[in-house]
């Protein structure tokens, strides 16, 4: 049997302890530092994933940007912030704020957010963008640009001094644009219309080698007619015959479905649903148009007979000839015939166009899509 | 019952240990110290080895964490507004090592210019909204430039960034009011900005309430692997500013140490690469897409640890960032 007293001082248990405490304070030190390590490269990720869910998010609001803001957002107002989806399976979010600087430019400032609310592990991010409509720069050289023979007359008048249609909220007029702007005045041949009585402007005539550019039909700066058609609201296919187009509604919004709905040109009290839709219309083909209203950019593949009174608010561009009879149509904007067939243009009947810079400008730019100011519109907002 | 507790002097007599055995003991408890002793020291160069990888791993990091915030905004944009090209980054800017370019420190912009075109005000840094109309690293300072977008008068035309150069910067309370539409009237007791420019900017651009300009504040910045007075390759930063004497800084720390420059990029502390679109080099800034950079620094001393790479000793640390330029056209 053990005794007691067998006992013996040693330091084995000592050395083992003190073998123990040191290693385990080097460990310690080492998951200390691997730990810091991995904290510094979550919070890495984190940064990464918060900075990515921005700029998700600005992608996000630009490509499903809300054309009402073009017309009902005022100038320094903002949208207000709102979420933005970003489904980049890591939980990451994002929410955006739009303020409208000016009639055409935007500032976006779109806010990520990942790793969650805790201050430890959440990262936010913000980034801006200058977003400018990019509207189409069509070279109205008057209100009516053409080129090749055009025959006026009748009661017809084309009216190059810049005017807002009646109710529309416009800037300052410009000044007086040239009535006709041709390549070559000899070509128009009037009837009825003595010493050009039915054309004001100033000139009354431009003849400018410009007009007999295939680019002042199609080629707008910021994109060309293939672009412009391939944006278009409303299409027609083959020649087509039009009657009593006007503004229609369904269960109190605008019918955007009726293809006879052009819009509303006319501003009502109260508003019509219909008064903010400019349609792009894009006909490939003849189009023939008797009586009614409309609102927006009229492209005709072929030719445009125009007749029975009807009215159009913003830019017509017609690649084959224009043709007017009767009570003509009633245009505020500008008309360009780009008469690619040269054969006769004709602007007959009681027939109006008129420049207005405000019907072109409003109409384009409720029909545009923005896009990131050149050369530094993007920002780290830091 | 009594029992006979036995004192010290009734204890039979022990044998001591003998020679073999205390040999023995102390064999056996050398061999037990050496053993530990080379497991403490191995855990000693383990964490020491791990702490110098991470040091590295973390310098590298920083600097690849640093730079992309900074070139991510640069404009590549070709053109020039009043003989200033638009491009931010120089043509010998570019460098193996280094680079030097137009650093955009912040963003606002332009909530009412006066009549003379020279005074900005700029909407307060917090808006009662939580919006974000200005933000900047650093306050715009006299000296520092400043480009300010300018329709030229065609509305939804492309427009174009007209720089120029701080004269003055104060705050004043309310300087951009409510009215504007920019600010709420809970703003109006904030502190807007009000920057003065040297020069009139152009008659195309509006004046007076809510004129919305975009605007960026810039300054020159040099970002260069440099020898520091130690001995050691680090990143270096320098800054310019018009009227300081002298007009920019030397090149300080910001991260490091890496390793020398070399002419090769395999083994080079630093290396710039610029891409065009189809990732081939770049021969203008107007033709940079992407920046490719590349970090690589080492241990300060010889690490030992079972299964990890080593040149001479030391263990290589690298990174690679590919920086997308945002602001191409």
């Amino acid at each position: 049997m053990r005794m007691a007293t067998d006992r013996r001082d040693g330091f084995a248990l000592a050395i083992a302890m003190f073998a123990i405490v040191v290693i385990g304070a080097i460990i310690a030190g080492a998951f200390f530092a691997s730990g810091q390590e991995y904290r510094v490269g979550r919070n890495t990720i984190t940064q990464a994933r918060a900075m990515g869910a921005a700029e998700a998010g600005q992608a996000s609001v630009l490509a499903r940007w809300n054309s009402a803001w073009n017309s009902s957002l005022p100038i320094g107002q903002a949208t207000g912030w709102v979420d933005v989806p970003v489904n980049d399976g890591s939980g990451s979010a994002a929410r955006a704020n739009v303020t409208r600087l000016d009639q055409v430019t935007f500032w976006l400032v779109s806010e990520g957010a990942a790793g969650g609310t805790s201050v430890q592990t959440g990262s936010r991010r913000r980034t801006g963008s200058v977003l400018r409509l990019a509207i189409p720069q069509m070279n109205f050289l008057g209100a009516l640009t053409t080129r090749g023979t055009t025959q006026i007359g009748g009661s017809s008048y084309i009216n190059g001094n810049d005017a807002a249609p009646t109710g529309w909220t416009c800037p300052a007029a410009g000044p007086a644009m040239p009535g006709i702007a041709i390549d070559d005045a000899t070509k128009i041949v009037t009837s009825g219309c003595n010493n050009l009585d039915c054309v004001s402007g100033d000139p009354k005539v431009l003849q400018t080698a410009e007009a007999a550019d295939d680019a002042t039909y199609f080629d707008y700066e910021t994109m060309g007619w293939s672009e412009l058609v391939a944006m278009a609201t409303l299409r027609f296919d083959g020649s087509t015959n039009l009657q009593n187009l006007g503004p229609t509604t369904s269960g109190g919004a605008c019918n955007v479905a009726d293809t006879k709905n052009w819009g509303e040109p006319k501003r009502n009290s109260p508003v019509h649903p219909c008064e903010s839709y400019y349609p792009i219309i894009y006909v490939n083909g003849d189009m023939t148009l008797n009586t009614g209203r409309g609102q927006g950019i009229l492209l005709v593949e072929g030719d445009l007979l125009v007749q029975g009174g009807f009215e159009f608010f913003g830019p017509v561009i017609v690649k084959g000839k224009l043709q007017t009879a009767g009570t003509g149509g009633h245009f505020n904007g500008g008309v360009m015939a780009a008469n690619v067939d040269l054969e006769t243009n004709t602007v007959l009947g009681n027939a109006v166009v008129n420049y207005s810079s405000c019907a072109l400008l409003t109409v384009l730019s409720n029909t545009s899509m923005p896009k990131l100011a050149t050369a530094r519109g993007w920002a780290d907002l830091f | 019952m009594l029992t006979h507790m036995p004192t010290r002097s009734d204890r039979p007599a022990r044998a001591g240990f003998s020679l073999i055995e205390l040999m023995i003991t102390i064999v056996l408890l050398g061999i037990v110290m050496g053993s530990l002793l080379n497991v403490i020291l191995r855990q000693q160069r383990f964490y020491r080895g791990a702490n110098e990888i991470i040091d590295t791993r973390s310098q590298v990091r920083q600097a690849a964490e640093l730079l992309p915030a900074d070139l991510r905004g640069i404009s590549t944009a070709p053109g020039a507004v009043l003989g200033v090209d638009v491009a931010d980054l120089y043509v010998d800017g570019m460098g193996l090592h280094g680079i030097a370019y137009r650093s955009t420190f912040g963003s606002s912009v332009s909530c009412v210019i006066d009549a003379t075109r020279r005074i900005i005000t700029l909407p307060p840094l917090t808006l009662a909204s939580g919006n974000t109309l200005t933000a900047w690293l650093r306050e715009p300072a006299p000296g520092d430039s400043l480009f300010i977008f300018d329709d030229q008068g065609t509305p939804g035309g492309v427009g174009q960034w007209v720089p120029a150069q701080i004269q003055a910067v104060a705050q004043a309370v309310g300087a951009c009011p409510s009215a504007t539409g920019l600010t709420s009237a809970a703003d109006d007791t904030r502190p807007s900005w009000v920057v003065t420019v040297v020069d009139a900017l152009p008659a195309t651009i509006p004046i007076g309430n809510r004129p919305g300009n975009p605007i960026r504040f810039f300054q020159p910045v040099l970002y260069e692997l440099y020898q520091a007075g130690d001995g050691q390759w680090y990143l270096g930063f320098a800054d310019c500013r018009t009227g300081r004497v002298p007009a920019c800084t030397e090149l300080q720390p910001v991260a490091g140490p890496y390793l020398a420059p070399s002419a090769d990029p395999a083994v080079s502390g630093l290396t710039f690469e610029y891409l065009n679109e189809n990732s081939a080099a770049a021969a203008t800034p107007q033709d940079v897409a992407s920046i490719r950079i590349t970090f690589r620094g080492e241990t300060v001393s010889d690490v030992k640890i079972d299964g990890l790479t080593t040149t001479n000793g030391r263990h290589r640390s690298e990174m690679t960032v590919v920086v997308g330029i945002r602001n191409r056209t």
